[in-house]
């Protein structure tokens, strides 16, 4: 299975220092990549992908998943030139809508949402040309509004971890269609633990942010998998199914990655990345290194 | 006034149009001679980011401010709030946040225009200065709307407004720890006699923002350059302050049509003699700071920061400008 690539997704609610140190920790461990997250009241995120690139040599580093209803195109533009100005070709880019209720608390309201990511990608285009900016511009989706536009950026980052929800949810859009296309990507991005020794209270870590991901997930998705009213009158990890909040993180031990990424390669995914928790402490990323490692022997 | 009682302080002016190789450049020349801040201004149509632009500024000197022009006209409130923090987190207490109205361009890029623009920025501070002080902020006027924002932690970050324009003056002198003032030379002038006569918090700071272009033996042409720098700041200029100025609103209406259409090629003809001597300084690197520096103490203002486009060699000229400063401005 050649091709496929392990990325760590980096919160910036964490110290800039912490996040450095896990990014040099990530890098010394193999992995293909970082992905600096963005949220409305968390630190700037073009700001740590500097950090991070100044500390590090080699990884690859995201930006995202970055909303262009919060950043006009021609700033998410900015943030990238840059940043290869500054370091070199080592950055790419995913465009989400965002999170309706961050977004809304300062004042930024997501309408025409396909209309708006392919507007800004154009704009984004046209503007790496001119700069020399070489960065994949990927796409964060789950629901099939944003999916059928996925097929002009690079790839799409689907927001879910179940095997059988994610082969649905690419057999029922256009994304099926794109991935005729060789340079078309497809991968993952979902809350995950991945261990070589468990603790219980990073599993529930883990579940409270599967949670997070049911509440964000789109209506239609929700509706397409009979779990709508989950999250109506106060859910929380504990009255949530277990077997339904599985199905939105990946907690499992290091040497069973490598089973659950060949299932996933012979659907043609081939970028994954693992998200908070995973982050949460280095030696979870060491875990994360560890079983990356394992999982290519494997394959 | 006389010349000799006052010491001017010195800070260097940059904008994102320039490689970030110049911000750099800057860095090192403010820490080899103590110089105050490297103020960034941003061009909002440039291809780079202020905010990372600043970061790569202070990360290559370990003393020197960086102050950056943002305008909440543009960024989300939320965005200046946090990457101002985000900068201090990581580079101390280093950073002077500047707003303003923003260049010409922002009716073109954002579709906004700014027609209450001081009650804007009044509101952009008042919230700011709450976020900074660790405080949650809900507003909701016609700019800005917050919902109970905060940040995670309290940041100190001195706030300067960027003043065009003479009737904000008095009101920046009271909600800004800092003002800077751009535009034709008489209405700096008048800012800063404005400055002297009113009765204000004496910890404010008044910066004056000064084109210049350096020019050599060689050199009997003003570039092109400068020519662009004359015409973004004419046109960026309120028309009141023009006429009292007395430049020809004509020629400049001119000149902001061919931004707009970018046609810089037009608008480098457009640049005459009395609008390169209203904006700018140019001259041999000895001649154009001690004239430029006789006109700051004239007009008793404490800091200028020396603007691009400085000449056809910025780093040279940057370097000549500042060691000439440093020999004509010992107090």
């Amino acid at each position: 299975m050649d091709g496929l690539e392990f990325s760590l997704s980096l919160n910036v609610n964490e110290t800039l220092g912490e996040v450095a140190v896990k990014s040099f920790e990530a890098e010394g461990g193999g992995l293909d990549q970082v992905w600096v997250g963005d949220h409305p009241d968390q630190r700037y995120p073009a700001i740590a992908a500097s950090l991070i690139a100044m500390k590090t040599e080699r990884i690859r580093i995201g930006l995202g998943p970055l909303s262009p209803f919060l950043h006009p195109a021609t700033h998410i533009s900015a943030m990238l030139t840059t940043l290869v100005e500054a370091y070199g070709q080592r950055f790419d880019l995913c465009l989400v809508p965002g999170d309706r209720l961050k977004l809304g608390s300062v004042g930024v309201t997501c309408r025409g949402i396909p209309y708006r990511m392919l507007e800004s990608l154009k704009i984004l285009r046209r503007r790496f040309m001119g700069e020399g900016v070489k960065a994949r511009i990927w796409l964060g989706a789950q629901g099939p509004e944003t999916l059928r536009v996925s097929g002009m950026f690079d790839g799409v980052l689907v927001n879910l971890s179940d095997p059988g929800m994610i082969k649905a949810v690419i057999d029922g859009s256009p994304v099926k269609k794109y991935m005729k296309d060789k340079e078309f990507k497809v991968g993952v991005f979902f809350p995950s633990y991945i261990y070589r020794s468990y603790d219980p209270e990073v599993h529930r870590i883990a579940e409270g942010a599967a949670l997070r991901v049911i509440y964000g997930a789109s209506k239609a998705l929700l509706k397409r998998f009979n779990l709508e009213g989950l999250t109506v009158g106060g859910a929380s990890p504990t009255n949530i199914p277990r077997e339904v909040l599985e199905r939105f993180h990946l907690s499992l031990p290091a040497q069973r990655l490598g089973e659950y990424i060949k299932t996933m390669g012979g659907m043609g995914i081939t970028h994954f990345a693992f998200a908070f928790p995973q982050n949460y402490k280095t030696e979870l990323i060491r875990d994360l290194a560890y079983a990356v490692k394992s999982t290519k022997r494997y394959l | 006034m006389e010349d000799e009682e006052l010491s001017t302080g010195l800070n260097l002016g940059i904008t994102t149009s320039y490689p970030i190789k110049l911000g750099v450049y800057m860095a090192s020349t403010a820490d080899k001679y103590n110089l105050g801040s490297i103020w960034i201004r941003d061009g909002m149509d440039d291809p780079r980011d202020i905010y990372t632009y600043a970061s790569l500024v202070l990360t290559s000197s370990k003393r020197v401010a960086a102050g950056i022009e943002a305008s909440p006209f543009h960024y989300n409130i939320s965005t200046i709030a946090r990457s101002s923090a985000t900068l201090v987190e990581l580079h101390g207490e280093r950073l002077k946040l500047g707003l303003g109205v923003g260049e010409l361009g922002i009716a073109g890029i954002t579709g906004v225009t700014p027609t209450h623009v001081m009650d804007g920025l009044r509101d952009a501070v008042g919230a700011l200065r709450v976020i900074f002080k660790g405080g949650a902020v809900s507003l909701d006027t016609p700019y800005f709307k917050l919902d109970g924002y905060s940040l995670w932690s309290s940041f100190r970050i001195p706030i300067y407004l960027w003043v065009r324009n003479p009737g904000f003056l008095r009101s920046a002198f009271n909600v800004a720890d800092g003002v800077i003032l751009s535009g034709p030379k008489p209405f700096l002038e008048e800012a800063s006699r404005l400055f002297r006569d009113v009765e204000i918090s004496r910890s404010l700071k008044l910066l004056g923002w000064i084109p210049t272009a350096v020019l050599y033996e060689k050199e009997s042409d003003i570039p092109d350059s400068a020519a662009e720098v004359v015409a973004a700041a004419a046109a960026d200029t309120p028309n009141g302050v023009l006429e009292a100025s007395g430049i020809d609103l004509g020629k400049v209406e001119l000149v902001r049509r061919g931004l707009l259409l970018r046609r810089w090629d037009r608008v480098v003809k457009l640049v005459d003699e009395e609008l390169m001597d209203l904006f700018l300084f140019h001259g041999p690197p000895a001649d154009l700071i001690k004239r430029l520096l006789g006109w700051a103490r004239r007009n008793g203002m404490d800091e200028v920061v020396l603007g691009p486009p400085y000449g056809l060699d910025p780093e040279k000229s940057i370097g000549e400008a500042v060691s000439a400063w440093m020999d004509s401005n010992s107090p």
